[in-house]
């Protein structure tokens, strides 16, 4: 795709004509993956919706008073712990950095949401573009058949002006192929409907709508590009052993994290998996005790099979919330809302493992060393995906906005 | 319990009524000068003419089928009938645009179309639960209120002013969908009733307005004494939500050089407008309404008209609808400033502004390419594209297609997690969902997504009503012997509300004989109609 978004007539036609000349799609795609694998980094967001508790997370302080009736476990690296039930996420922490002084002032959802995914605060005018656009916007390759961006189970947030290319293509339910995407005619014959469709549109186009005619032709040549692409068979959970998918766990999460794998191995720039529920005003143990494992087993199932596969190199795994909670448990036997210290893990793609980053007190009512804000953290997402965190973009409101303002990169992360 | 929500009801009833009959008061002993709409609209027409100078010849009238669907839409939200079409077409009468706007005006489809553009309007941004906004209660409100007629002054005056349980009092949904946050319910207020973009300055002051930070939170202050309660486990209710007033209390601000230290705001609007701080809730917010309400305010009836007028024309005074920047310099000011000042005399009569502005021959012009939102052209006077809202793009594929909305052999997945802003269920939930969009985005701002092109591309829904079997149009008009013509005819007719022009035949035929099979390349025509961007443009 051009900047626009635009497939261009000769790449299309290129794709199409692959099988003319002896070689199967699939072997022609497979060394196009392979080439598209080695050169480009990706990123795979697993969103905690609601925010998480850091004291039920990674981040417990066995003994304290504020811990409560949850405790901790070792994990495969001595000296870090983290909360009971994240036993399959234990055995992976050489491979991830926590970062437990992350701190914010947002503790409303939909603010902290937005600082969280633009690493901006909301402002009236400006609407800016979450980081899986802005990331698949600097990374995404071009002449690509798929969204650049994928979101499963949540809508995360928007492109803004980067353009609707890199707005998020939301699948619902990972545990079948997203809706439509099949196209109930062959091939040949949705070419030759889109190639009536092109001439019919036009009389339209010639009366006062050219902008808008060029616009849809190009979501439907991007639309059917990915529609008659074997590369779609990334969204089709079906076709991975059934080893594979127990090891996920078949929670919509787990395969919900095993469609990030084959999305990102597919040449998928950047994927969000949401997790919902973490918002524990109340009742939170019972909560938690069903929120937790497939959690923790998708998260852990998906490092691994990264590493095993090779990809971790090349694709940064993020966990994060929009804040933590509160060191005090309160009357319904929950945790409010706390911006001012939580904590988040990072895998892959040159983050050194096996560490933590900074610190909260004895009873984790603030963070005591290495405060970390939200633009130093995408300040450091910036660098492990070797973007230009001050690039700047034509905003909405008529004035260039770089990718992240302010904030350092967090070199201990780097190692 | 029982005895304190049917106190808190007759309230929030009595109080509304109260506010409205003293707005109407204040109405009826201002002066008059209501200028009939025809009359207006005329007006209209010579300021743009002057404004442009006479440099390039004014665009042709759009012929009647196009009128009659832009028109059909924008007031209804809904395409003519194959009845209709043929009626107005054959209809001799010199006034007919003029009666087929009066007709629509008094349609209960109006009512349900505006109804639901101000629901989607005021709530789309909030993530709030079924249980902070009361979805369906809200939607038939607004609807009632549009139905009436009631002043655009009365309607933001009962929703800024409201107080009461939101499943009993349903203007109370418009503040606890923004969970009572009085920062939140300021911000929206400004934005959507005034067109002002106040919440920059939540902050700081504002770097390309003149807005201070302390005025912001001067703003905020009238909502400074409301607060949101929920009430649990009341049988049957769920959990709903209500907003009462504090007895006592000031909305703070954070002083800015020393966040410990806070700061009582006054509640004083942008105008200067001020009430004591000891005001109660329900005199600081009927305050509010009526600063926001008054004609002293410039931005009030310039924020309508500029919506309205962007929702008709496809662009606006101002670039967006919801910006309209005290130091932004509108297109054609002259002509904002004469609309604005007439409907403000009409005591802001929606449907006199409808009239007003469908009247104008500007508006009954042949679509025009919108300029580039960057360059400094004034756009003719005419009409520019405007894409569908989803709730119309669903009654043109009802109208199209010619399906059952309730037909539940016909696949409509849902998504596993739907925001709170779609209540249907069934198809039209599906085709909303694909297209849903904030009314007030700027019509640049709006695209197609891949998720709808896949589904007028390949949905089972498309699908199996252009195919030429089973229970279609395609199938009955096959076995009907109807000629390749009629057929051709009768899809155009169903899809854009229009005859095909030559060319399009040409087209339609060459495929025809381009394709072996005829029943196939029927489907594919049918198809092909229903996926152009002609079936989701307002033309």
């Amino acid at each position: 795709m051009n900047r626009e978004g635009a497939l261009s007539r000769r790449s299309f036609l290129r794709w199409v004509g692959a099988g003319a000349f002896g070689l199967s799609w699939l072997d022609y795609l497979t060394l196009h993956a392979e080439e598209l694998r080695k050169a480009h980094k990706a990123c795979i967001l697993l969103w905690m919706s609601g925010g998480p508790s850091q004291f039920e997370t990674f981040d417990p302080k066995p003994g304290a008073e504020t811990q409560g009736p949850t405790k901790a476990i070792t994990t495969a690296v001595p000296g870090i712990a983290v909360a009971e039930h994240w036993t399959k996420v234990a055995g992976v922490t050489k491979d991830l950095a926590v970062i437990r002084s992350m701190t914010s002032k947002e503790g409303n959802h939909g603010r902290a949401t937005y600082l969280l995914h633009t690493g901006y605060t909301p402002s009236g005018g400006v609407v800016h573009p979450g980081i899986g656009s802005v990331v698949a916007n600097e990374l995404g390759p071009q002449d690509f058949d798929l969204p650049h961006f994928v979101s499963i189970q949540g809508q995360s947030v928007g492109p803004s002006f980067l353009g609707v290319q890199y707005a998020p293509f939301v699948v619902s339910e990972p545990n079948r192929p997203p809706d439509n995407l099949a196209t109930p005619v062959a091939g040949p014959r949705l070419e030759r409907r889109l190639g009536l469709l092109d001439e019919l549109e036009g009389s339209f186009a010639r009366n006062g709508a050219a902008e808008q005619v060029r616009d849809h032709q190009a979501l439907y040549r991007q639309t059917a590009h990915m529609v008659l692409s074997p590369r779609v068979r990334a969204f089709d959970l079906a076709a991975e052993p059934a080893k594979v998918r127990d090891a996920y766990g078949r929670s919509s999460f787990g395969q919900g994290c095993l469609m990030a794998r084959r999305l990102v191995e597919a040449g998928v720039t950047f994927v969000e998996v949401q997790s919902t529920g973490w918002d524990t005003h109340g009742n939170e143990l019972a909560t938690l005790k069903k929120l937790i494992p497939p959690v923790d087993q998708g998260m852990a199932a998906l490092v691994a099979d990264l590493k095993s596969r090779g990809l971790l190199e090349n694709t940064l795994v993020i966990w994060m919330g929009e804040f933590g909670r509160m060191p005090q448990i309160n009357l319904t036997g929950g945790r409010d809302h706390f911006p001012s210290a939580f904590n988040l893990t990072l895998a892959g793609c040159g983050v050194k493992g096996g560490q933590v980053i900074g610190a909260t007190d004895k009873l984790g009512t603030a963070v005591a060393e290495r405060p970390v804000t939200v633009p130093d953290l995408f300040c450091t997402f910036c660098q492990l995906l070797g973007i230009d965190p001050r690039k700047e973009n034509q905003s909405n409101v008529g004035r260039p906005i770089p990718i992240v303002e302010g904030g350092e990169v967090v070199r201990e992360v780097l190692g | 319990m029982t005895l304190r929500w049917l106190r808190m009801r007759g309230a929030c009833e009595s109080l509304v009524m109260v506010l409205c009959l003293g707005i109407q008061a204040q109405g009826a002993d201002a002066p008059r000068s209501v200028v009939a709409e025809v009359e207006m609209a005329k007006q209209i027409d010579a300021a743009l003419v002057k404004a442009i100078g006479q440099a390039a010849p004014l665009p042709s009238l759009a012929d009647d089928a196009t009128f009659l669907r832009r028109v059909s839409l924008d007031l209804t939200g809904k395409l003519p009938s194959p009845k209709e079409v043929e009626e107005f077409l054959a209809d001799r009468r010199p006034d007919k645009r003029a009666r087929k706007i009066e007709q629509l005006l008094g349609s209960e489809a109006y009512a349900v179309n505006w109804g639901r553009y101000w629901r989607d309007a005021l709530t789309y941004h909030t993530p709030a639960s079924g249980n902070y906004l009361r979805w369906d209660l809200f939607n038939n409100w607004l609807v009632e209120q549009v139905r009436k007629n009631r002043s655009w002054g009365e309607i933001v005056t009962a929703l800024v002013t409201a107080t009461g349980i939101n499943d009993e009092c349903a203007p109370v949904n418009y503040l606890t969908a923004q969970f009572g946050n009085p920062i939140e319910i300021a911000g929206t207020t400004s934005r959507v009733f005034l067109g002002v973009q106040i919440q920059c300055a939540q902050c700081h002051d504002a770097k390309t307005e003149p807005w201070k930070r302390e005025q912001f939170h001067e703003l905020v202050a009238f909502f400074g004494r409301a607060k949101i309660i929920q009430h649990k486990d009341v049988g049957g209710r769920a959990t709903p939500y209500a907003i009462e007033g504090r007895v006592e209390g000031q909305y703070q601000m954070t002083a800015k050089r020393d966040i410990s230290r806070l700061i009582a705001m006054p509640p004083r609007f942008l105008t200067g407008e001020s009430v004591s701080m000891e005001a109660s809730d329900q005199e600081r917010r009927s305050a509010l309404a009526r600063f926001l309400t008054s004609p002293k305010n410039p931005w009030f009836a310039r924020a309508y008209v500029n919506r309205m007028w962007t929702a008709l024309m496809g662009w606006g005074f101002y670039p967006g609808v919801n910006d309209l920047g005290a130091s932004a310099e509108p297109k054609f000011p002259e002509v904002l400033d004469l609309v604005a000042k007439e409907w403000t005399a009409t005591g802001y009569d929606m449907k006199w502004l409808f009239r007003a502005l469908a009247n104008t021959e500007a508006y009954q012009r042949r679509l025009v390419p919108r300029p580039n939102a960057e360059s400094a052209d004034m756009p003719q006077p005419s009409v520019c594209p405007n894409r569908l809202r989803p709730e119309q793009v669903f009654e043109a594929m009802v109208r199209a297609l010619g399906f059952d909305e309730n037909d539940k052999s016909i696949p409509a997945p849902a998504p596993s997690e739907a925001p709170a802003v779609s209540r249907h269920t069934g198809l039209r939930h599906m085709i909303y969902y694909a297209f849903k969009v904030d009314p007030s985005l700027s019509v640049d701002e709006v695209q197609g997504t891949i998720p709808q092109a896949l589904l007028m591309m390949n949905s089972v829904l498309v699908n199996t009503f252009v195919a030429a079997n089973g229970k279609t149009f395609l199938a009955d008009a096959i076995a009907k012997n109807m000629s390749e013509e009629d057929i051709l005819l009768g899809m155009y007719e169903r899809t854009l509300a229009r005859r095909p022009t030559g060319e399009e035949m040409n087209i339609c035929r060459r495929y025809l004989q381009k394709v072996n099979d005829r029943k196939e390349a029927l489907e594919d025509v049918f198809w092909s109609l229903i996926n152009t961007t002609e079936f989701l443009t307002k033309r």
